[in-house]
Parts: C-alpha cells; sequence; structure tokens
C-alpha cells in the first residue's frame, strides 16, 4: 500500500506540514500504523531538512508580536479581562507545548542516529546550486545534479575534497554531468570544489582547469543528535 | 503553513497550490534519489 507513489508524496507532504483536516489525520495514522510509511516519511525528512539548513534565517516584522495578541486576545470588557488573558495564555502555550513534544517524539522515534552531511556547490562565479552532495555513513559520496551541466566532450568535471586549513586539495574522481556515487572518507570542514579537466581526470594529481564550482560540507544538526 | 493558508495567501484556488507542491515534490524526489 505505502509503496505508492501517492503514500509517498503524502508523506513528503506531513513533512512538509501542509497537510490538515482529513489527510493529515490520514498521515499521522499511517505513521503510527504503517512501518513502510514512517520510513516514508523519515526518507522525507533527510531530503528535505537539508534544503531547510540553506533558507537564509528571516527576522519576523516587528509588529508580529501586537499581531498575534490582537488575534489571541479577543477585545473583552470588565474586570474579567486578567484572567481571561491568564487563560488563554496558558490554553496558547498548553497547544504549544504538545506541538513541540510531537514534534520532538517523532524526531527521536524516526531519526537515524548520524546527522547526514551534505553540501551544495554552486558556481565560483556565484549564482544558483547546481550541485548536491550527500555523505553517506558507509563512506560514499553522492554527487547528484541541481541543473542541467553542459559538458565539452573532450573534458571530464572531477570532484576534489580540501579539508580546511590546506592547501592541496585531494582528487575524489571524475563524475558525469549526470552524477555519481563516489567514495569518500571527508574530514568535517571540507570544501569539495570542481574543475574542469581533460578527459579522465586530471594527469597531474592537482586540478589544472577552471575550478567550476565548490561548497562546503555541512553537517545537518538534528535536534535529537 | 497549510494547502489552505498557502492558497489564501497566495490568492489562487487550492487545487492550484496542491498541484504545485506535488509537482515540486515529484521534481525534488527524482533530483534527489539515490
Amino acid at each position: 500500500m505505502s509503496d505508492l507513489p501517492d503514500n509517498d508524496l503524502l508523506a513528503a507532504e506531513y513533512v512538509l506540514g501542509t497537510l490538515e483536516g482529513d489527510e493529515r489525520r490520514e498521515a499521522e495514522r499511517l505513521l503510527s500504523t504503517d512501518p513502510a510509511f514512517a520510513r516514508a516519511v523519515a526518507v522525507w525528512q533527510q531530503r528535505l531538512t537539508p534544503l531547510v539548513a540553506q533558507v537564509a534565517p528571516a527576522a519576523p516584522p516587528a509588529d508580529l508580536w501586537g499581531r498575534i495578541e490582537a488575534n489571541i486576545l479577543p477585545p473583552v470588557t470588565a474586570d474579567i479581562v486578567p484572567f481571561r488573558r491568564r487563560v488563554r495564555f496558558w490554553q496558547a502555550t498548553t497547544v504549544a507545548a504538545l506541538a513541540i513534544a510531537a514534534s520532538l517524539a517523532a524526531f527521536i522515534v524516526l531519526h537515524e542516529p548520524e546527522p547526514p552531511r551534505v553540501a551544495v556547490l554552486s558556481p565560483m562565479s556565484g549564482g544558483a546550486p547546481v550541485l548536491m552532495a550527500t555523505a553517506e555513513r558507509n563512506g560514499a559520496l553522492i554527487v547528484k545534479p541541481t541543473a542541467s551541466i553542459q559538458v565539452p566532450t573532450d573534458k571530464d568535471l572531477e570532484l576534489w575534497a580540501l579539508p580546511k586549513g590546506e592547501t592541496k586539495p585531494r582528487s575524489l574522481g571524475v563524475f558525469p554531468p549526470s552524477g555519481r556515487q563516489l567514495t569518500a572518507e571527508l574530514a568535517p570542514d571540507t570544501q569539495l570544489l570542481v574543475s574542469l579537466e581533460p578527459k579522465g581526470g586530471s594527469p597531474t594529481g592537482q586540478p589544472t582547469g577552471p575550478v567550476l564550482y565548490g561548497g562546503w560540507l555541512t553537517t545537518i544538526q538534528l535536534p535529537s543528535g | 503553513l497549510s494547502h489552505s493558508d498557502l492558497a489564501e495567501r497566495m490568492g489562487v484556488p487550492l487545487g492550484t497550490v496542491k498541484s504545485w507542491i506535488r509537482r515540486s515534490l515529484i521534481s525534488l524526489r527524482g533530483c534527489l534519489a539515490s
């Protein structure tokens, strides 16, 4: 049942938090009864969490708290106001605390012990990211394009690891514009770089062509890790 | 934000928001599949 694409998308929307009503209840029911669905939710959390980390934090508008208060505190009269305010405050606090507790419980149950490590590689000249690299626990490094990459037919893309503080990058191998799984043991603070090299890779062991893309390997901190 | 929050905020029908999100997720899944 849950290996149907529809349920996988339901899991994705559940992680996004956009579900409501019957759909949300259905997702919650599946989460507690269907292990395959719970796995799909865990996979989507892994996929979406790195993307959240790429979004710059935004400060809420200065008048937001005032608007929240205006929404949760109805205009009331007489001297029951302070009491009613306190009740509303504790009602809101309880709801918020329950929501946080439920999210934490879901994370603790679902999340894998090791935090994932990802790098988003953008053109050195600036612009939108074109590659995503995911370092797995078993030493696999999966390189995937997020945009179409054009490479001349007589050239290859070569991936390099440059740990923080070092000057000579280490080759991790060549890969096609469609992506590839490579193998690499990577230190935590490592920059990944991509250079354009002759077919088969750099003949010297160091980059010889232009460095096209780069990005830092980031450990995604999950709340319970 | 829920589907209907997004629809209201962006001023488009609920069905449109749902299909945008589904299509984006399908494309994201294809792009991140390993």
